[in-house]
């Protein structure tokens, strides 16, 4: 393939793009909330809670959860675990079982009517007794903390 | 003038800092050049043995000594595990025999070590956050107070000790390697496993009590880094490793004194990169810098002799 | 689709991504170098590959070879330098290539406006999210690993078809005694530097159907435990065939990890596992020795040319 063959179809791709774009379904808004329950183990209940882009809370979807630990991609899969609706319009609930503490990025499937994956990076730390511990989300902007020239 | 008081306080930072890089290192400098073999489970023993000292400083009225006794004595048992699991020379010779190595040739015996160190690094750092499942935690600390002034610059008290120490311990073991008759078998088992042994220098012997000193060396370091630090998290086994690496490196993996050397140059490497760059930028000074020793043709003077072990 | 039938497509996705990264490692332990530099080429192919869909809006399979053609160019960049190197220096150095594109990753920030407003594109540490192409596409996660075993399928074929020339005949002479090769007149240098592009190829075609799947990739996901496993699959499951490599994934994936039965404490039996197998089989479960006798079990049975003279001893 001429170099300038290639170039015209990658500038038709291009052009292409906003059509490509625009014929993908709406996404929807997600808002993932997570308490590490006390106890045995790590368990993590999530709500989830879906809107669609105009604030419609959205009904009906089919939520699955999961989680992966960042630092080690392909190990430690957790079973996925339905979430169900709670009653509450577009909110949804499930629990997790986690293999440890640390930072995970937990995963939320949207399956119907639209589709959609994002996930975000919290820190689950071990809880103690009947307590329920929130899960802070890893803040983004900090350095990792192998970075720093401490050794922490 | 603020310019060149800025530029000697980060050099001066530089070198506290790796002052403590060189003192990770020891343990990783004196198993290689004893066995001519890398240990990549050292940072793991370091970290297992912070862990084991935070665990019990968790636990309450155990005092800081009694801490660094425990940090120590954990350290050269996982050490001695790790000799036993991936360097013990029996098994080396009997599968070499058989024809089998992951890789053959000379490096054969090189990358055993490597491969089987770093199973024991990922058991170790497991054993270790099932210790202590949190991400910080406590230990003792024997931070400093206060900043002293020396003129216009600053220094803590803390960090010199610290520095201090790397130097003493670095002495110490350079002139029992050079002066005594123990560190003359330790020397000669390095250079001629066959012959020393034909001379009755017990070299299992030998290689098992370099482990075991290694690992303490890297218990007196975990302990002396987090003292100052107050807190460990499960990244310190990769710190050490890190850091403990490319000091020994730097100056020539096997030289005792080369570690201190090492060590130092990376800390002022980084100092200035991170005031050049920030944190990433001293984080990817590290590596870079390691990158670049690694690269440059060295005349391979140890290389017959590496064989030979 | 309930969850346990996610769970297994998922894990079999994973398993399918993670024996690319296994077997770009075991191409270099035929050549006789240890790279714990693996997942730089993984991390590579992941950006370029989400790049390549989102940005450039490519469809999947040329975002795919895209990302082959980044990782084998980036290995063979490296492999020049390198590849003199013996093997505890060539494992540093290729960790510390890799570590130093890990943090220049994590410094990284390109965002553009997305289509939907939103904005997109690598964002430092946070790394690169709304890698959107498979949904999309609206491809399934099941056709998703009918894709990602086709691309371990044609690699393996590609491979199993080398090994028919003489290029594998060379690989292995390089592997076992290079100062006996190079007597012999083979171009070590340049078996290496093809070992390690292909290597490099193979690693990113992973990171690429790894970057698609989860839909977002961060720098932390390539650091060198990633590596080090895939120096570990390879080595337990055996140098002989490229299907120990794959063995090795399966033992540690499937095995150690969905069983449940070491929860918590895969690592440390896997590790364990690594360290005796060096001592007592340092090449695997699949080595040139069980392979030969398994190929004498089924195939060709031979009787050996002493028997017959036994026979007519006794």
């Amino acid at each position: 393939m001429t170099p300038s063959v290639s170039r015209r179809l990658l500038a038709l791709a291009a052009a292409a793009a906003p059509v490509l774009a625009a014929a993908a379904p709406p996404r929807p808004v997600v808002d993932l909330q997570c308490v590490s329950l006390g106890g045995a183990g790590h368990r993590l209940e999530c709500t989830v809670r879906l809107a669609r882009p105009d604030g419609r809370p959205l009904a009906d979807a089919g939520v699955t959860l999961s989680a992966t630990m960042p630092s080690m991609p392909m190990a430690h899969r957790v079973r996925p675990a339905v979430a169900a609706a709670t009653g509450a319009p577009g909110e949804y609930r499930g629990r997790i079982e986690l293999e440890m503490a640390g930072a995970w990025a937990v995963e939320v499937d949207v399956a119907g009517p639209v589709r959609e994956r994002v996930a975000r990076t919290l820190r689950i730390e071990a809880c103690d007794g009947d307590r329920r511990c929130p899960a802070e989300p890893v803040q983004p902007t900090r350095p990792a903390a192998a970075a720093a020239s401490h050794p922490h | 003038m603020g310019r060149v008081i800025d530029l000697l306080q980060t050099t001066l930072d530089g070198l506290l800092d790796g002052a403590s890089y060189a003192l990770v290192g020891l343990g990783l400098t004196l198993t290689f050049g004893t066995l001519r073999r890398l240990n990549l489970a050292h940072g793991a023993v370091a970290m297992i043995a912070a862990y084991a000292g935070a665990w019990l400083h968790g636990r309450g009225a155990v005092p800081a000594w009694g801490v660094a006794l425990a940090v120590v004595g954990v350290a050269v048992v996982a050490s001695l595990y790790v000799e036993w699991l991936c360097f013990a020379p029996a098994a080396d010779g009997a599968t070499l025999a058989r024809g089998g190595a992951p890789v053959a040739g000379a490096d054969a015996r090189e990358v055993v070590a490597l491969a089987s160190s770093f199973a024991v690094w990922m058991q170790l750092e497991q054993l270790g956050v099932h210790l202590l499942p949190r991400h910080l935690n406590a230990f003792p600390s024997l931070a400093a107070e206060t900043e002293w002034a020396l003129g216009p610059f600053a220094l803590r008290p803390d960090r010199l000790a610290l520095a201090l120490l790397a130097v003493v311990l670095t002495a110490g073991l350079a002139t029992w390697l050079a002066r005594t008759r123990g560190g003359l078998a330790w020397r000669a088992a390095a250079d001629q496993r066959v012959a020393a042994g034909l001379v009755g220098i017990g070299v299992p012997g030998v290689q098992r009590m370099a482990f075991a000193v290694a690992g303490a060396l890297a218990g007196v370091a975990a302990f002396a880094v987090l003292a100052v630090q107050g807190q460990v998290t499960p990244m310190f086994g990769m710190w050490v490793l890190t850091k403990g690496l490319v000091a020994a490196l730097l100056g020539g993996l096997g030289s005792v004194r080369g570690v201190l050397g090492g060590g130092l140059a990376l800390g002022v490497v980084e100092a200035h990169a991170q005031g050049l760059a920030g944190a990433l930028g001293r984080e990817f000074a590290t590596w870079a810098l390691l990158f670049a020793v690694l690269l440059v043709p060295r005349r391979r003077g140890g290389a017959g002799r590496a064989h030979g072990a | 689709m309930g969850p346990e039938h996610a769970h297994a497509i998922g894990l079999a996705t994973d398993m399918a991504v993670m024996s690319l990264l296994a077997l770009s490692a075991y191409l270099l332990l035929l050549a006789g170098r240890i790279s714990f530099g693996q997942q730089a080429y993984f991390g590579l192919g992941a950006y370029a590959s989400a790049l390549a869909t989102t940005w450039a809006q490519w469809p999947l399979a040329a975002a795919l070879a895209g990302a082959g053609l980044v990782g084998a160019a980036a290995a063979f960049a490296l492999a020049l330098p390198t590849s003199r190197l013996s093997g505890l220096h060539h494992a540093v150095a290729t960790l510390a290539f890799a570590e130093m594109l890990r943090i220049a990753l994590q410094g990284w920030h390109w965002r553009w406006t997305g289509a939907d407003g939103a904005p997109a594109g690598p964002n430092g540490i946070d790394g690169f999210r709304d890698i959107r192409w498979l949904l999309e596409n609206d491809v399934s996660d099941a056709a998703f690993l009918g894709l990602a075993a086709g691309v371990l399928g044609a690699v393996l074929l590609a491979l199993a078809l080398l090994w028919r020339c003489r290029a594998a005949l060379a690989l292995r002479a390089v592997g076992q005694d290079d100062t006996l090769a190079a007597a012999q007149g083979t171009p070590v240098r340049r078996v290496r530097l093809a070992a390690a592009t292909v290597a490099g190829a193979v690693a990113a075609l992973g990171g690429a159907l790894y970057a698609h799947r989860t839909t977002y990739i961060e720098p932390a996901l390539f650091d060198p435990m990633l590596g080090v496993h895939a120096v570990g699959y390879a080595l337990i499951g055996g140098l002989g065939t490229v299907f120990g490599p794959l063995l090795g994934v399966a033992f540690d994936l499937g095995l150690l990890d969905a069983t449940r039965v070491f929860a918590g404490w895969r690592m440390v039996v896997f590790g364990g596992l690594v360290a005796l197998f060096l001592r007592w089989r340092p090449r695997g479960l699949l080595d040139e020795a069980t392979l030969d006798r398994l190929a004498s079990f089924l195939g060709r049975r031979r009787a050996p040319p002493i028997a017959p003279s036994l026979e007519t001893v006794r």
